[in-house]
């Protein structure tokens, strides 16, 4: 859980490989994770009368296959994630992450394939996370995300080729990729559409990070993205400070989105504070507050979020959290709360 | 000949008779090998151990040929317990002397030896609470499993462990890690494992 501090991760990224496997020879390893989830949720919204729901089910399956030949190494995320039936998701079956990587030495890396984006202080994947929900959304009564059409977050996984650079205490990576917002996926330059502008659809993250010592961790990036549809960009800043059982975060987004066609682009900014305290060898528990704010144009969007959340290790590969977060939201002068009630079960291997 | 039950008895009967003294021949060359690195090992602790005697030893012993026996002892300790970590892997010791080439017997050696060497148990003198990551995996080799802990003050534990499911007559050591240092070590037990063979 802890491991995945934010200076880690961004470490992780770059390194493309976790040490936790399970060998089959000097070539290949496995690692994965199984996450199932039970929660309730409850809603003051007007939503035809439905004010709460219920969810059971396998989240996510992952299995990584990492393959090692030398200064050549390797790695294929296969993934299940079961979305809500009833809020119309589908269930995916899918390729998270392929991708090559090539040690130049010295902790230079070039990587080429499909990769996670080196922004941001959550983790992606349950197994890094120090409670169950992420900060910036929250599933309403219907099983759907809050966060208002048009708003285009950053993308977990993207297509491209990087460059990283890792020492004991810093890292630098920059990324030449086919999109960090979803617009134009799986193209990388070209004009494609019919109108007059000279459109060139790419994507650009550049991210550094450095260890200052005593606990303290430093990050901050930004993703560019020139697609079609406008152009989108997000900084991405995050600090952390870690003493004893104690980790402290903190995190602050700015970013916009140019929408073409549309009368008004989307300003956003979002930020969190999150503690968590190991109060044992095998418990901790989290606090963490979460804001959101869209504006585009008249139309404004607030959200923010408190979550609870306690962390008990059954084992060193199987976790019990139990989380309660509440939601408030004030969308375009309709103002609701949403509490969220959930239990998840980790394993990992 | 047409393939019917009674030849197909015949052919196997056969296989058997002639591949089973190659296995044996084998094994045997195995334990030749071993006996005789044990004895060049114990000749040579006796020239060193006469070597290092008295006054008129070390005046009949130059420097170079203290340092050259020192030498040829490391390496003689060393693939001693390359033998060992080989052996310790069965099946893989007849395979490589059927083929009757030394030097395969060697790069399986080696092999075992980077794989195997925490079946030793005087490589885990040097795993303490407090060494490093690299310096276990020195003594001991990769582990064959590790985990990334979901426990709050674990960041990742090794399992070094000849099976899983065989509670009685397996090896099991496991070493939590901290901030890249040994935080506890459970180490196998060695003692239980040679009394049950």
């Amino acid at each position: 859980m802890k491991n995945k501090i934010a200076i880690a991760s961004a470490f992780l990224a770059a390194a493309s490989f976790s040490t936790a496997e399970i060998v089959v020879n000097e070539f290949l390893s496995f690692e994965g994770f199984v996450d199932s989830s039970y929660s309730h949720t409850n809603s003051d919204e007007d939503a035809g009368g439905q004010e709460s729901n219920n969810s059971f089910q396998v989240d996510q399956v992952e299995i990584s296959w990492m393959f090692n030949f030398d200064v050549v190494t390797a790695q294929i995320d296969l993934e299940y994630e079961g979305g809500d039936n009833e809020g119309g998701d589908i269930y995916d079956d899918e390729v998270e992450q392929a991708f090559v990587n090539y040690a130049l030495g010295n902790g230079d890396v070039i990587t080429a394939g499909r990769y996670a984006s080196m922004l941001g202080f959550e983790a992606f994947e349950p197994t890094g996370l120090y409670q169950y929900s992420t900060a910036y959304t929250i599933n309403d009564v219907s099983g759907n995300s809050t966060v208002p059409q048009g708003f285009q977050g950053i993308s977990e996984y993207v297509q491209g080729v990087k460059f990283t650079r890792t020492s004991d205490t810093t890292f630098f990576g920059i990324s030449l990729q086919d999109q960090s917002f979803g617009n134009d996926a799986g193209r990388l330059g070209g004009d494609r559409d019919e109108d007059d502008n000279d459109d060139s659809s790419y994507a650009v993250e550049v991210a550094g990070s450095i260890d200052l010592g005593n606990g303290f961790n430093l990050f901050a990036g930004v993703a560019l993205e020139d697609a079609d549809s406008g152009d989108n960009e997000l900084f991405n800043f995050y600090a952390t400070y870690e003493t004893g059982a104690w980790l402290f975060a903190a995190e602050l987004n700015v970013g916009e989105n140019e929408q073409l066609g549309l009368l008004d682009d989307v300003d956003y900014s979002s930020g969190l504070l999150m503690a968590n305290y190991a109060y044992s060898d095998v418990a901790s528990v989290t606090g963490r507050i979460s804001m959101v704010e869209i504006e585009s144009g008249p139309d404004d969007y607030d959200f923010k979020k408190y979550t609870v959340a306690h962390n008990y290790a059954l084992a060193d590969n199987l976790l019990l959290i139990a989380e309660i977060s509440m939601g408030e939201l004030e969308d375009d002068g309709d103002d609701y709360d949403i509490t969220e009630f959930a239990v998840e079960l980790l394993f990992t291997f | 000949m047409r393939i019917t039950l009674l030849n197909a008895w015949a052919v196997a009967l056969v296989a058997t008779v002639l591949i089973s003294p190659i296995y044996a021949a084998a094994a045997d060359a195995t334990a030749d090998r071993m006996a005789q690195l044990e004895a060049r090992l114990i000749a040579m602790e006796a020239r060193l151990a006469a070597a290092e005697a008295g006054p008129q030893a070390a005046s009949n012993v130059s420097e170079a040929r203290m340092v050259e026996l020192e030498t040829r002892l490391a390496e003689a300790e060393q693939e001693t317990k390359q033998v060992k970590a080989l052996a310790a892997t069965g099946g893989n010791v007849s395979q490589a002397s059927t083929l009757g080439n030394a030097a395969t017997f060697d790069i399986l050696a080696n092999s075992a030896w980077r794989n195997l060497r925490w079946t030793q148990a005087e490589q885990w003198e040097a795993v303490r609470p407090g060494a490093s990551m690299a310096a276990v995996v020195e003594a001991l080799g990769h582990p064959p499993r590790s985990v990334d802990s979901l426990k709050p003050r674990v960041d990742e534990v090794f399992y070094y462990e000849t099976s899983i499911r065989d509670d009685g007559n397996s090896l099991r050591g496991k070493i939590s890690f901290r901030k890249g240092k040994v935080l506890t070590v459970q180490k196998p037990n060695f003692k239980a494992n040679k009394a049950a063979q």
